[in-house]
């Protein structure tokens, strides 16, 4: 099973490309399993960008999966499906 | 007179001729801070509701913040109010950063008044204390960046010198174009240009050395000491945060991801090719420096070059993510450079990018509908996607030469007169910012209720809803929406009053402002009360619009974003459920049918 995923701004930055075509094995595709499956591909550097809060607490990334954010789905235990677009986006804004 | 003021304002009488120094009144600086506040108020208490956009009497203020000047994080804006919009018809207002308005300050006042129209083209100089007219007929038809080259150095200090100007779209009365300073730096929405140049005034020249003392200075500099750890540390605004790094131009994969990227004048909200035209790829590809405001530890701002190929440009600055949204997707067109090259052209001539880009995108769709007849366009070849038109159009718009004396109108006025208003992504005439509103529903309400009209900065919901700053809420719904509305609206006029940055707001909080405007000014301040000042400010700039004629009928979006559900995308089938929350939005404010009621008014001090 397949999944996109997109880096955003300093994350990609870590991963060196846009974005992956993801091979997930079935029973292995929730969001949380996803993360630690990229973690193991993209080394310290990544996790150290990816996993935990600031101090103050905002989260290192935000994960959409097509465009909705996971806290608003099953969080890190939402099932990722075939096809399925997950965005990991670092703190940034504008204006 | 309280700390951080000259305590003085400069009334020009362009009619006349008669300059006059007239002292800021300590009671209104209390109840208004500065800035937009202060602005509001002296346009209030000569309001008229007959008023018309280049009548004499349509005054155009430049007022800095207590926080202007000082060392106060970001401490280097200013605010330019006037009396009618040309664009909108409500009460004109932006704001703009740069160094102009720290040097106004170091020049001896804390506010300029212009009334009246000149006969002949005319600049201000205030150097250190010293006010003059003198004449600018040499200088009339210059572009920005010409001008501010020519008046730069004048007094013999260009680091203590900053030039406010206009560019030729603003003298040929354009309604959509803005007041630039520092060359790239702009007030530009609802066309203050157009009011300046009516004016006959072609730039305002400000040198100066002489810093003003806040009240308390070491209570002052410990409260900024907290708030500068806090921007720094900050993942957004530090030193290595996505602002500094990226720009505002790391949204548009952000909004593109969320389908709330505005494209082909919002009838999508996701483009494919959005990545070619994204922060990460302006870094990638063009970037060559950044630069900050005065006074600022953020330095968002990007230095840019194109240096070959059909869109070079060299040694520019930007763009902005809406620049890139409203040429860009919104026009159909994927090539950053000449994104960069669109952008460098608005900025010389001196026109709102979001409003040129908006009008173009609304000419290309009005010509694929066949509204527009193809002889009417002289040759453009408006279409979706195509770049030289694109390029083309903005020159036309500046100089009103051949069609482009069509999109001067306006998207407003262009739709309206080819027969298809609907087509127009307007509020109030205002064309709307680079977030798609069917799928992030704070923002759609924002863009109906702001007083200025279709307007992001007027009450920035993004934060919350898509940035998760200060806490995370879920875009497609409604439920609290006019609350964080309303608190996000107020925050924004108290911030523009004060003089900072909007941008510390995703580091900062109203105590960290109330505590370092407190030390500044000697005024006894606090959250609240803040917020209560932000809130006489946006309910005073309502007031004025109501007696305008403005009231419920114009707090609404485009039929489009109600009626015609996102196409396809991250956010196929969404809507914008406005008409939902418009009622709960005026409740929580104490206003009927979009009027403050009196005892909303009496309550705010405005009755």
């Amino acid at each position: 099973m397949k999944v996109i995923v997109k880096f955003l701004a300093t994350i990609r930055q870590i991963t060196g490309e846009p974005l992956i075509e993801f091979e997930l094995r079935p029973g292995n595709n929730t969001v949380w399993e996803t993360m630690r499956n990229l973690e193991f591909r993209y080394g310290p550097e990544f996790k150290e960008a990816t996993a935990g809060s600031y101090p103050g607490g905002i989260p290192k990334i935000r994960i959409l999966v097509n465009g909705r954010d996971i806290d608003f789905l099953d969080g890190t235990g939402t099932e990722l499906k075939e096809g399925d677009v997950l965005v990991l986006v670092p703190p940034v804004a504008g204006g | 007179m309280l700390g951080a003021y000259t305590g003085k304002m400069l009334e020009v009488d362009l009619g006349s001729g008669k300059l006059s120094d007239v002292p800021l009144d300590e009671e209104m600086a209390k109840t208004y801070l500065g800035g937009k506040g202060l602005g509001l108020k002296l346009v209030y208490d000569e309001f008229r509701p007959d008023m018309q956009p280049f009548d004499p009497d349509n005054l155009l203020i430049f007022a800095t913040g207590p926080a202007t000047g000082l060392k106060i994080p970001t401490g280097g804006r200013y605010n330019i109010v006037c009396s009618k919009s040309p664009q909108t018809g409500t009460v004109g207002s932006g704001n703009s950063g740069g160094k102009w308005g720290p040097y106004l300050k170091f020049a001896g006042y804390d506010a300029v008044l212009f009334r009246g129209i000149s006969k002949t083209p005319v600049y201000l100089n205030i150097a250190d204390g010293k006010a003059e007219l003198r004449d600018a007929s040499d200088l009339w038809g210059l572009t920005v960046f010409a001008v501010t080259d020519e008046l730069s150095e004048i007094n013999g200090n260009p680091k203590k010198t900053s030039v406010a100007c206009i560019g030729p779209a603003a003298e040929n009365l354009i309604p959509f174009t803005g007041i630039m300073n520092d060359k790239y730096r702009t007030a530009g929405r609802t066309g203050l240009g157009a009011v300046m140049g009516s004016k006959k005034l072609k730039a305002v020249v400000v040198t100066g050395s002489k810093r003003v003392e806040p009240a308390n200075p070491d209570l002052l500099k410990e409260r900024v000491r907290v708030s500068m750890q806090k921007i720094r540390e900050n993942p957004v605004t530090g030193p290595k945060g996505g602002l500094h790094t990226y720009g505002t131009a790391v949204l548009v994969n952000i909004l593109n991801e969320h389908g709330a990227y505005p494209t082909r004048n919002f009838r999508e909200a996701y483009f494919p090719e959005a990545d070619e035209q994204s922060g990460e790829t302006l870094v990638e590809k063009y970037l060559t420096g950044r630069s900050g405001c005065w006074g600022c530890p953020i330095i968002c701002g990007r230095k840019s070059d194109v240096p070959e190929g059909p869109y070079s440009v060299r040694d520019s600055e930007g763009p902005e993510y809406e620049t890139i949204f409203v040429f860009g997707s919104n026009c159909g067109i994927t090539e950053l450079d000449a994104l960069i090259k669109a952008n460098h052209l608005c900025d010389e001539f001196g026109l709102d990018t979001i409003s040129m880009g908006g009008t173009i995108a609304c000419a290309m769709e009005l010509v694929e509908s066949g509204k527009i007849p193809e002889e009417k366009l002289q040759g453009l070849n408006l279409r979706f996607g195509d770049v030289g038109a694109m390029l083309d159009a903005i020159w036309r718009t500046a100089y009103k030469a051949g069609f482009g004396a069509d999109l001067a109108l306006g998207s407003k006025k262009l739709a309206e007169k080819y027969g298809a208003p609907e087509l127009s992504m307007t509020v109030k005439g205002l064309e709307l910012p680079a977030y798609d509103p069917r799928p992030i529903q704070g923002i759609g309400l924002n863009y109906a209720t702001a007083n200025r009209g279709g307007d992001h900065v007027y009450g920035y919901t993004i934060s919350p809803e898509i940035l998760g700053l200060p806490e995370k809420l879920d875009p497609a719904s409604i439920e609290d929406k006019p609350r964080w509305t309303i608190l996000l609206q107020d925050l924004a006029s108290a911030v523009n009053s004060a003089g900072v940055c909007l941008f510390t707001t995703f580091a900062l909080g109203l105590p960290e402002y109330a505590g370092m405007l407190e030390a500044a000014t000697g005024q006894a301040l606090d959250a609240d009360k803040l917020l209560k000042l932000g809130e006489r400010v946006t309910n005073l700039e309502r007031l004025m619009n109501n007696m305008y004629g403005f009231d419920r009928k114009q707090d609404t979006l485009p039929k489009r974003l109600l009626k015609e559900p996102v196409p396809f995308g991250p956010a196929k089938g969404q809507l914008s459920r406005v008409p939902e929350m418009i009622d709960e939005y005026y409740r929580l404010r104490g206003w009927v049918d979009g009027k403050p009621t009196e005892e909303k008014l009496k309550e705010l001090g405005l009755a």
